[in-house]
């Protein structure tokens, strides 16, 4: 038994428009650890969302292994993605993408209902969730009623919810000033000493620096590696 | 003016940048149009437009009732048509007959020829074009040699020739002189070729009160009020009853009546044509509904345009105008289309349409028509055009800030365009279930047993007249022996008879006595339905006989006279007794018509009056013994018509050919009032559903355009593709669904209009109800599959990538 999370050995994304190829990703090697938090940072373009895309099953290289707690994702077909995606990964975005005409609690639960578990069971999961971000007193409000930091919260509820083994957070302060970004960072510091993985692109290098390991990427290439790959 | 053109200019270039939108909305327009501006020109044509005879509130039908005898509307007789024109509150009145003659040529043949007296032509206000009307005293025998010539029978059999005033013809072997020719225009609920005066005779006038056979029509003094001319008409009834009570029994509750003329070109047609008529309104919304979904569409997706028009300083009057500006010209593109599609489809309607409504008027797209359609154009454009208006016409600036990437789109923007689907399910359902109703009761009719076997037989007509038939009841009963004795010798007949009148075709009723019963007190003797049968007519028909028997070659004139009745005649008049050997006699005075004659047999039932009614009261007498004018030959078994012809033919050479029917068609015939909306319905219905189901597939296709984050969002946490076709079609389901609870309780109020118009089902058949809904719901889970299956393409990295 190791504790090897993500292995990827050689990923490469090349992206075909208009017979132009843009190589996003090109040799790309990366390990990541149970319980490790780990920032991608790079220039715009340099492909972080797309690593990130396909680290989260959202997007599938073009080339190189990558394995997901040690099984290959290469041979998935679209609804085993789906379900690893359900189970094992928690997504939250820079813009939140909390879905307007449901609650935050019925935001909250639905990869809990893709996943088909009991109606109790996933209430218990929701107001834990909620109660872990803070966000119980208004599990009956309309996200247009919330503002972009609470938005975030609910967000991070979302992806916590599940249980997943690997938290993915594409720019999560992006939209936010600082203070709600702050909050949030708070908390995805808290999920993380309770023993969350997380991968998160950010711009920010004080964020960034907020994470036990940091992988730069430039023109699709990682070109830096800092922070110990052995944090508990 | 500039700005409308410029606005104009701008809806037109707009539209050609978006063809596929352009086309399903005139489209859907067009089809609305063109089926309202069909059935418009059918009511206008029959209900609205005036009869062409002046004053209509002054024009009435004159009618004697029989109140205890349920005879309401009934004929005039000679005396009672002279009752009324010496009555002061009528200013005109005449009679009018409708029949038919042979008219005499290279080759006889049965034309359509009315008698009418010359009032009649001057109540109604209709000159001859051409020659003189009849004279007062042509009315009468000895005088009324003389025909009115019908304006398109002049075209087609004269060639319009006007030296035809003068000419001779030759109606039932008696010779008439044309004396003139009516205009073309004049119909009196249908065409003839010829008029002829009735010729009254003083017997007529003076001695049979008892013989109806006079339509009436009156034209009311001017200014007399509805009370003054109901107390006039009282007056006279009351006077006539006392002059003569040996004809008006106190028990019969006579009196005289009137009725709006058109009612009598009308009759039952008008709730059917006015339902119709309403229905098609509600295809019409439905497509307005389309339009008005399409432009809704395309006007949030340029929403961006109108902020920047109203930024520059438009206002809201502004951007109204031009939104409505686009949908009048939808509209206007639409009504066009849908004129032409109207006229087209009038043309297949009339050519489908029963004689009972084709001869009602003159149906066609005709300048009222037009100014009908052009309102509609205008109705149109509001309705599709204004909610759009309103709702865009105001760009909501802060809104579309706010939905800048904070959450995903909601479906909010849609809710509107959903309720429109909602309010167009509903009216398909109700249209839905009126044709599912009628269709129901059509079937229903279909299963009705006629009481005899339509299958496999043939009908053919023989009426000879002429002076060597007229008056002799012995020279038709040869004929008829002789047609009979022919037909059965054909190879093929199986068996052969012959009977006056079939079922299905009207009834004659005629009062007469049943030995030993008396009516209820205050009741008239017994008055019904009257046949009379040769020997083989029931085997012929499979009519079955339950007792005694049916009549044989031997009830001929010299033998003891006999009389069968049906099962109903039994029921009413002798239940749980014997009949057999009963007697029965008309009620006359003629020598022998009115002797008693042995009941020798009782017959099943038939549908006389048509599937939808139940049987009445039949009594038969043997054609030998009581010779009718007419005769219809049944003939079962394998005969085509056409061999039919020949030997009929030479009988008697001056007679022309009769009508020969497959019995089938007899049946047919008497359910074509009913087929006839029933197409029409149906035709209703699968519009109606079509555009539903575009008007669900737009609103479903548009959302899933509209929350492609969200359901990318779904995806990237674990949605399945199941589970995204769950969403979007149950969306869809979900719009259906409230739009069939809402329809079900609009069409439940609705149907009870339809009731008059259904057989052997209920305005509430749950069935019905039921069927329709699930076709809604199944229409809108196909109409939704299409987006849904886009759906579940959506790549979940629009979530990552929106912004
Ligand atoms: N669907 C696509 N088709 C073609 N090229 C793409 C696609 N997605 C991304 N790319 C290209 O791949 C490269 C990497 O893009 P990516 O979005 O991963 O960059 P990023 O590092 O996330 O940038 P940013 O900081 O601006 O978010 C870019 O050059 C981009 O243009
Ligand atoms: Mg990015």
């Amino acid at each position: 038994m190791t504790d090897t999370l993500i292995r990827m050995q050689d990923i490469e994304k090349v992206f075909l428009t208009d017979e132009v190829e843009t190589h996003a990703l090109s040799n790309i090697h990366l390990e990541v650890k149970k319980g490790e938090w780990l920032s991608i940072v790079g220039p715009s373009g340099s492909g972080k969302t797309t690593l990130l895309a396909i680290l989260g099953l959202l997007d599938t290289a073009t080339g190189g292994e990558y394995l997901l707690d040690q099984r290959p994702v290469r041979e998935l077909a679209a609804s085993d993605r789906a379900h690893v995606r359900n189970r094992h990964i928690g997504f939250i975005f820079q813009s939140f993408n909390l879905i307007g005409d449901l609650t935050v609690a019925e935001n909250v639960e639905l990869p809990l209902t893709y996943r088909g578990l009991p109606p109790a069971e996933r209430k218990k999961r929701v107001d834990e969730a909620l109660a872990r971000v803070g966000m119980s007193h208004r599990a009956r409000h309309m996200p247009g009623q919330l503002s972009g930091g609470q938005q975030q919260r609910v967000a991070v509820a979302r992806a916590v919810a599940g249980d997943p083994l690997i938290l993915l957070a594409d720019e999560p302060t992006g939209n936010l000033d600082s203070k709600n970004g702050q909050t949030v960072m708070k908390l995805l510091s808290e999920l993380h000493a309770a023993g969350s993985t997380l991968i998160m692109v950010t711009h920010d290098p004080a964020y960034a620096r907020l994470a036990t390991r940091t992988v730069s990427l430039f023109d699709g290439r990682i070109v830096e590696e800092s922070g110990s790959s052995t944090a508990a | 003016m500039d700005a409308l053109l410029r606005d104009l200019r701008f809806a037109i270039r707009g539209l050609l940048r978006t063809p596929g939108f352009t086309a399903a909305a005139v489209l859907a327009l067009a089809l609305g149009i063109g089926a309202t501006t069909a059935i418009f020109s059918v009511v206008h044509a029959v209900l609205l437009r005036s009869l062409g005879w002046g004053d209509e509130s002054r024009l009435v039908s004159l009618r004697t009732d029989f109140m205890t005898r349920h005879l309401v509307g009934f004929s005039l007789s000679v005396p009672e048509y002279e009752d009324f024109t010496a009555a002061p509150f009528l200013e005109a009145a005449g009679a009018f007959a409708d029949g038919t003659a042979a008219l005499q040529g290279e080759r006889a043949e049965r034309v359509r020829v009315a008698n009418a007296t010359g009032s009649f032509f001057k109540t109604l206000g209709v000159q001859p074009v051409l020659g003189r009307g009849f004279a007062p005293d042509e009315d009468f025998k000895g005088h009324d040699e003389v025909a009115l010539l019908d304006g398109t029978a002049w075209r087609r059999r004269y060639g319009a020739d006007p030296a035809v005033v003068g000419r001779s013809v030759t109606l039932d072997g008696h010779p008439y002189r044309i004396v003139g020719v009516l205009p073309d225009s004049f119909r009196y609920g249908g065409t003839r070729e010829f008029y002829v005066p009735f010729g009254f005779t003083d017997e007529q006038r003076l001695k049979q009160r008892g013989a109806h056979y006079l339509e009436g029509v009156g034209r009311l003094r001017a200014g007399l009020s509805p009370e003054a001319a109901q107390a006039a008409l009282d007056q006279l009834s009351a006077r006539v009853r006392a002059a003569h009570p040996e004809s008006y029994a106190p028990e019969q509750g006579f009196r005289f009546s009137t009725a709006p003329l058109r009612d009598r070109f009308v009759g039952s047609s008008r709730q059917p044509l006015w339902l119709l008529f309403g229905l098609v309104l509600l295809v019409l919304l439905i497509a307005c509904g389309n339009v008005a979904n399409l432009m809704l569409a395309r006007s949030a997706s340029r929403q961006r345009e109108f902020a920047l028009r109203s930024a520059l300083g438009a206002g809201r009057a502004r951007l109204t105008r031009q939104l409505l500006t686009e949908s009048a010209v939808l509209a206007v593109m639409g009504a066009a289309l849908g004129v032409l599609i109207g006229a087209w489809g009038l043309d297949g309607l009339l050519a489908t349409a029963p004689r009972q409504i084709r001869q009602l008027a003159d149906i066609r797209v005709d300048r009222a028509v037009l100014a009908f359609a052009v309102g509609v154009t205008a109705a149109t454009t509001i309705l599709s055009g204004l909610l759009p208006a309103l709702r865009f016409s105001r760009p909501d600036l802060a809104g579309s800030l706010k939905e800048g990437g904070q959450t995903t789109a909601g479906v909010s923007a849609g809710r509107l365009r959903s309720m429109l689907v909602v309010a167009q399910v509903a009216l398909s359902l109700v249209v839905l279930v009126s044709a599912g109703l009628v269709l129901r009761s059509f079937a229903s009719l279909l299963r009705v047993s006629p009481g005899f076997d339509p299958a496999g037989a043939t009908a053919a007509r023989l009426s000879p007249g002429g002076p060597a038939y007229d008056d002799d009841d012995s020279a038709r009963a040869r004929f008829f022996d002789e047609a009979l004795r022919r037909a059965s010798a054909l190879p093929g007949v199986e068996a052969a008879g012959g009977i006056d009148r079939l079922p299905m075709e009207g009834n004659y009723r005629l009062s007469y006595f049943i030995e030993g019963y008396q009516p209820p007190s205050g009741e008239p003797q017994p008055s019904d339905a009257i046949r009379r049968a040769m020997p083989g007519y029931f085997k012929a028909m499979r009519q079955p006989v339950v007792a005694g028997r049916e009549f044989s070659l031997s009830d001929d004139a010299r033998a003891p006279l006999v009389a069968l009745v049906n099962q109903a005649w039994v029921r009413r008049y002798s239940p749980g007794r014997e009949v057999l050997g009963h007697r029965i006699r008309l009620d006359t005075k003629r020598p022998r018509e009115g002797e008693w004659r042995t009941i020798v047999g009782v017959v099943g039932d038939a549908r006389e009056e048509g599937l939808d009614r139940p049987a009445p009261p039949v009594y038969y007498f043997a054609a030998a013994q009581s010779p009718p004018d007419q005769m219809t030959l049944v003939l079962r078994g394998a005969v085509s018509p056409a061999s039919l012809r020949e030997p009929l033919a030479g009988i008697d050479p001056t007679q022309p050919e009769g009508r020969i029917d497959l019995l089938d068609e007899v049946v047919a015939n008497s359910l074509a009032p009913r087929v006839f909306p029933l197409r029409l319905l149906g035709a209703f219905a699968a519009l109606a559903l079509l555009l539903a189901a575009v008007g669900i597939y737009g609103v479903t296709s548009y959302g899933v355009t509209q929350r492609t984050r969200e359901i990318g969002v779904r995806i990237a946490v674990g949605a399945q593709p199941g589970d995204v076709v769950r969403l979007v079609m149950g969306g869809a389901l979900k719009v259906a669904g409230l739009g069939v609870a809402i329809g079900l309780a609009s069409a439940l109020l609705a149907a009870q209009v339809l009731s008059s118009m259904l057989y052997g089902v209920g305005a509430r058949d749950p069935f019905t109800y039921a069927v329709i809904s699930m076709v809604l719901a199944a229409v809108a889970l196909a109409a939704s599959y299409l987006p849904a299956l886009r759906a579940t393409r959506v790549d979940p990295m629009s979530a990552l990538r929106a912004d």
